[in-house]
């Protein structure tokens, strides 16, 4: 038994299953909470390259898996984003809504879990990009739904992701015959452009970043908080993976300040545009944008602070934009047009729903005490040593996103004569105030999930 | 060039390209795209492996069907506008024609020779167009697949890898597959 055949093969296998059984959408939902939780489990409790012991029998738990000649190997620095996705689809399988999400999304968020993490584990890395596609096609067949939705958004970001594989894959092929000879400056100056293209538009940067807000805008909320709650943090540690494993460029005096530089227009970008944005859906993808600035910036660190800083992140990361992105299902549930008009004094209605978008979006702003705001703080004093533009960008960023917030509270908590009138159901105000509950506990004891992963975080990889 | 015939498949390879961005009618579209496939297998054929550049004329073929059994309007938005089709022409000329004026270089950087070279960078570039200039789902669906046809050319010939190559023309039918999906009006996806 290899760890790439439990945790890629295995998912895919039985989203082959699921996909047959679409018809009992309960058996289904039970299968993959089942499913997702074991593998949960598994990549928390057990580690690669151990003895699995299951009763009286013991199997050897290696790290590759090979096919067609090529092998993928997943070790025990990849099994904290393992189990951060794999438990990512176990809370989007528990919060699913049958009457709005389709059943078809079980078997595809398996399948497009396998291809994300085949992505990471593929050996040599500069194949990971047509894996990504893969996972990126299967997404769109997750996110159409049925009738006239308009496709333009989903079409954006068929077209830039697609744009993105030739890119990374040419590079790939430069890089290919010029690590042999890293004194061929044009072949690598030729490879860096088009690696810095493709990794560009796989993580949304100005002025490749329009697809993003369409998407965001054309798909239903939850499916776009389950997406880009693992996309991005799959293909920033592509990106690592890539970094790292290529010498001339780990080593180039310029990798640094471009990381900080296209985190810093990554981080102002986003909060500018969400600070003038009129649609409430768009906000989570600027939510993405900011999140993914920062996580650069981390990399840009080149130490294990800032390594451990990005992972740390991914957490208070994924919990607000579920939470913003559930919030603002259950308003599009109720035929609550998601622009500016349309959410004024929603608070009488929604206080809960409200309240779980305004503290999602103050936690990504860093507000203090809240889930993000101990990353937010300890990578502002890192940067700060190191560049002081660099932190002024940071700062702006914030305080775009910032202000963002402030006039969507003031908008859909404007006093109006309309009695309170409670229109969520129980089991949602349940999940909103857990999320609202865990993003207050995170920034109060900011130990806490720190402790919770110090078990894999022995384990997590050093870049530099 | 390696062989004349080549200079007549790569002719005809661009009046095809011509005839896919002026065509205003799924069908059309379809043939032109049609015919630079069985172009691009004629010249791949002197480079590849008999049964990979089979593999990817026959992946291009289901492709091609895929898109053409969906139901869908038969004529295509923005097709017959006269100026657009003179803008689209000078886009694709200008470009072929940058092209011709740094084979050279482009053909030395590459390792790769000019019956290559040529097809490749110009189909590529058909492709971006294709998806600039247009809105409507077929056409962009058409040009993704140009845009991969025309950077298979190249990889296809560096890359020599089973996996990698299945994984490609996994992608390739799969963006057929998606095309298909998102075009498919309302009342045919509760039918199906």
């Amino acid at each position: 038994m290899s760890a790439p055949l439990l945790w890629i093969i295995l998912p895919l296998a039985i989203s082959a299953i699921l996909l047959a059984l679409l018809k009992y959408d309960r058996v289904i939902r039970w299968m993959g909470l089942l499913t997702s939780g074991l593998l949960s489990l598994i990549a928390f409790f057990q580690p690669v390259g151990s003895v699995l012991q299951i009763g009286g029998i013991s199997i050897d738990f290696t790290s590759s898996f090979y096919i067609f000649g090529r092998s993928f190997s997943l070790d025990n620095s990849d099994r904290f984003v393992i189990l951060i996705v794999y438990m990512t689809i176990f809370f989007f399988l528990l919060l699913m809504d049958r009457e709005f999400v389709p059943t078809k999304f079980v078997p595809l968020s398996f399948a497009i879990a396998a291809f994300l993490l085949s992505a990471l584990a593929v050996q040599p890395f500069l194949y990971s990009a047509v894996l990504v596609e893969l996972a990126v096609l299967l997404m769109i067949l997750m996110v159409r739904e049925k009738g006239d939705q308009p496709v333009v958004g989903i079409l954006r970001f068929l077209i830039y992701l697609s744009l993105a594989l030739p890119c990374i894959l040419f590079a790939g092929w430069i890089l290919g015959g010029a690590q042999a000879s890293t004194s061929d400056e044009t072949r690598l100056t030729a490879a860096a452009i088009f690696l810095l293209v493709g990794f560009s538009i796989w993580l949304a940067v100005f002025p490749f970043h329009s697809w993003l807000p369409q998407f965001a805008a054309t798909v239903h909320p939850f499916l776009f908080g389950f997406l880009f709650s693992i996309l991005p943090v799959v293909l920033l540690l592509v990106i690592v993976d890539y970094l790292s494993s290529l010498i001339w460029l780990r080593s180039a005096t310029y990798l640094s300040p471009a990381l900080m530089t296209i985190g810093a227009i990554m981080v102002v970008t986003a909060g500018i545009f969400s600070s003038v944005e009129k649609q409430i859906a768009r906000l989570a993808s600027y939510t993405v944008l900011l999140e993914t600035g920062f996580a650069l910036f981390m990399i840009a660190l080149r130490s294990d602070q800032g390594m451990s800083l990005l992972y740390q992140s991914f957490i208070p990361r994924i919990i607000g934009l579920s939470l913003l992105c559930y919030s603002l299902s259950i308003l599009r549930q109720n035929q609550i047009s998601l622009v500016k008009g349309g959410v004024t004094s929603l608070i009488r209605q929604f206080p809960f729903a409200t309240l779980g978008i305004l503290g999602s979006m103050l936690s990504i702003a860093g507000f203090p005490l809240l889930a993000a705001f101990p990353v937010r703080l300890q990578l502002l004093h890192l940067i700060g040593r190191t560049s002081l533009p660099a932190l002024i960008a940071l700062a702006a960023g914030m305080a775009g996103f910032l202000i963002a917030t402030v006039r969507l509270f003031v908008l859909m908590t404007f006093p109006a004569r309309q009695k309170w009138h409670l229109r969520e159901r129980p089991p949602q105000v349940i999940v909103l105030c857990i999320g609202l509950l865990l993003l207050v506990v995170m920034g109060l004891f900011p130990s806490i999930p720190a402790d919770m992963i110090s078990l894999l975080a022995i384990d997590l990889p050093i870049l530099w | 060039m390696q062989h004349w015939v080549n200079y007549l498949s790569i002719g005809m390879i661009e009046i095809a390209l011509f005839w896919l961005i002026l065509s205003s009618s799924r069908k059309s579209i379809i043939y032109a795209f049609s015919t630079i496939l069985i172009l691009v297998f004629s010249i791949n054929l002197q480079f590849w492996t008999f049964g990979f550049a089979v593999t990817k004329l026959i992946t291009g073929i289901m492709a091609m069907l895929l898109l053409l059994i969906t139901p869908a309007e038969e004529t295509l938005p923005a097709g017959g506008v006269g100026i657009g089709r003179i803008f689209r022409a000078l886009s694709l000329g200008m470009g072929i024609l940058l092209i011709f004026s740094t084979l050279a270089s482009t053909t030395q950087f590459l390792s790769l020779t000019i019956d290559q070279t040529l097809p490749s960078l110009t189909i590529l570039w058909c492709g971006f167009l294709l998806i600039a200039f247009s809105k409507d789902p077929f056409r962009i669906i058409l040009g993704l697949l140009t845009l991969l046809t025309g950077f298979e050319i190249i990889y296809g010939s560096v890359e020599r890898s089973l996996l990698i190559n299945a994984l490609l023309t996994a992608v390739y039918l799969l963006i057929a597959v998606i095309g298909s999906y998102l075009m498919m009006p309302a009342s045919s996806e509760d039918e199906s």
